[in-house]
């Protein structure tokens, strides 16, 4: 029966692919018995934490961190939360590796994750350069090289730091809460990977005459 | 990638074994350690302000280097002045075999050093007769006669002791010492500052493209970054100023830059950010790339991962020679 | 209130990490200590990761269907 209202359609789909049962499960394989996996969650953790940092820091303004002693600690809350995010999502991306999470048509699970992994870098790279000190201006002078030499050091100049202040609080962000968001979305939607050679459906050895490509 | 025998399908619904799971309450407790792990460290450790270099704080800390750099932006030898696109159309820019990405979209920042960084400065000047007639002479006459001026200054400030400028040789250097000084004057008293922000006479500034490509056309910006192992053949991309840990997640982005051919050649950043481009596809596509997506299975650090959950049901200890043969290990 | 910190006032830091940084050279690879760190964290979280027993593996419950569109009925 195909629904003429696009909204009764949207709601279908949603609730068909992500029902509250697995959009907020209860139950979790039983394999799911490892620190490695709990370094997802700790990525959030840290991204929550530089989102509240940025934003108290967006409330006084850029320059304010170099003025007030409470604004430094808050830009120091920014900075090691920062190193906090980049840390466990090394982490997390390396026991995804190892764990071939791609597996059972997974793979946009792992592209959004490495798609975020890179916004971020250009996210922390923005923070840099707007910090309005002396690594800011290293950072930028250094970097127009870079973007100069592929063709997008003007319409992304690094040496304006209105553009550069403007992508960094709001544009890169909302890419990577908006990649995050898919990605979280496509975890609860697929599960979590079986582990390899288990076959799901039974929960035992698969058997198949030869491995294969892991898929 | 074919297949010798109906595949497992590893995107089936688990119908395994389960353990009680509360995700909210992992979150909270993720967001509490985190949480006092970043206070912890932000109150421990800070993080590192080293203040920015104002044109003044430059002119009046290397005077000399100053000099130089305002007699090269006009004789054409700063690296802005034969930049090239975005900025001008005095240089090829890099390019990548064929491909000249730098170029291809032209000049859409167009900065003129000469006439931006000290002449457009030096005519603001009110009161000093002979810094107006100094960029009247210079401004009318050939350029040719400007190039051979401010040559001439260039290589004599080169030679002259400690490249002192106040310490040259005569020679035929026309208004250009005049207009050197005249700018170190300018940029001492800070004002320099605020013009090259806001060429127009602007009042609000948030663009810098202009004093930063000056300041970084000077020695002193860089001989700060180098004493801070900031430099690009440092490693300088990874670091940060002090003992504070910096952007590690740049290690490979760096690395290129530390070895042949990228660290010599005349189109390294092209070069490395081609090889970036491919490698950062590469991991955003693992799943398809044959070798790569078989390295789980070959480095077995899942089977540390899955330890007890193999103990409770073992994996086939070796395939059966037909996959419609009894199931192994029964 | 809080945004009201008085300006001027340095907060004492623990551990100063600000002045001459510390490098360690090994062939064409330069790295910051600091940085040696943050990477040697990295790599024992994650070999900790996945060496370190979880707890709660006891708390398995015999099979049954998790997909929660199948079956809603009580699990315990």
């Amino acid at each position: 029966m195909t629904e003429p209202s696009w909204t009764a359609r949207l709601r279908n789909s949603a609730t068909e692919h992500l029902p509250p049962e697995k959009l907020l499960p209860d139950r979790q394989p039983s394999y799911v018995a490892s620190w490695i996996y709990v370094f997802g969650v700790l990525t959030l953790a840290a991204l929550v934490f530089i989102v509240l940092s940025g934003s108290l820091l967006a409330l006084k303004g850029p320059g304010w961190w170099h003025v007030s002693a409470f604004g430094h600690f808050i830009n120091s809350l920014h900075l090691w939360s920062v190193e906090l995010f980049f840390t466990f999502m090394v982490v997390h991306l390396w026991g995804k590796f190892f764990m071939a999470s791609w597996r059972g048509r997974r793979a946009l699970t792992w592209i959004t994750g490495a798609v975020t992994f890179l916004a971020s870098v250009g996210t922390a790279f923005t923070g840099y350069i707007v910090q309005e000190n002396f690594a800011s201006q290293w950072v930028a002078t250094q970097a127009k090289d870079g973007m100069n030499s592929v063709g997008i050091g003007a319409a992304w100049n690094v040496l304006n730091f209105g553009q550069m202040l403007l992508w960094h609080v709001t544009l890169l962000p909302a890419a990577v809460i908006a990649l995050t968001g898919l990605h979280l979305l496509l975890v609860r939607t697929h599960g979590v990977a079986p582990p390899i050679g288990i076959d799901p459906s039974t929960g035992e050895a698969q058997h198949t005459s030869r491995p294969g490509a892991i898929r | 990638m074919s297949r010798s025998s109906p595949a497992v399908d590893e995107a089936a619904p688990w119908a395994g074994a389960t353990r009680p799971y509360d995700l909210v309450k992992e979150l909270v407790v993720a967001l509490v350690v985190v949480g006092l792990l970043t206070v912890v460290l932000a109150a421990v450790f800070s993080s590192p302000d080293e203040t920015g270099v104002t044109l003044q704080r430059w002119a009046s800390a290397a005077p000399s280097d100053f000099v130089t750099t305002a007699a090269m932006e006009l004789d054409g030898s700063s690296t802005s002045a034969g930049y090239g696109a975005p900025y001008n159309h005095n240089g090829s820019g890099q390019a990548l075999g064929p491909l000249h990405l730098q170029r291809w979209l032209g000049v859409r920042i167009p900065v003129d050093p000469a006439g931006d960084f000290v002449l457009s400065p030096l005519r603001t000047v009110r009161g000093d007769p002979s810094v107006a007639a100094a960029v009247a002479t210079y401004t009318a006459a050939s350029a040719a006669q400007r190039q051979t001026w401010a040559s001439n200054f260039t290589t004599a400030v080169a030679a002259a002791p400690n490249s002192d400028p106040t310490q040259i040789t005569a020679g035929d250097y026309g208004p250009v010492p005049t207009l050197t000084t005249s700018l170190l004057g300018l940029a001492q008293s800070g004002a320099l500052d605020s013009q090259l922000v806001t060429p127009g006479g602007g009042f609000y500034q948030s663009d810098y493209t202009r004093p930063l490509l000056f300041l970084a056309d000077g020695s002193y910006l860089s001989d700060l970054a180098q004493r801070r192992h900031l430099a690009g053949n440092q490693w300088g991309m990874m670091n940060e100023t002090g003992n504070f840990p910096g952007q590690a997640w740049l290690w490979l982005y760096t690395f290129w830059y530390q070895i042949s051919p990228f660290k010599h050649s005349g189109n390294g950043d092209a070069l490395v950010w081609a090889v970036m481009l491919i490698l950062s596809l590469g991991l955003v596509l693992v799943p398809f790339i044959p070798g790569v997506r078989s390295i789980p299975r070959l480095v077995p650090v899942h089977r540390l991962i899955w330890r007890s959950y193999y103990r409770a049901h073992p994996l086939a200890s070796a395939p059966p020679a037909d996959a419609a043969g009894p199931p192994a290990g029964t | 209130m809080i945004l009201a910190w008085p300006v001027g006032w340095q907060a004492p830091v623990a551990v100063g990490l600000d002045g001459t940084g510390n490098y360690i050279n090994w062939g064409v690879i330069q790295l910051s200590v600091a940085n040696l760190v943050v990477i040697g964290v990295i790599m024992a979280l994650f070999v900790a990761a996945v060496l370190l027993p979880f707890p709660g593996g006891r708390d398995a419950v015999a099979p049954g269907p998790t997909d929660p569109t199948e079956n809603s009925v009580d699990r315990t």
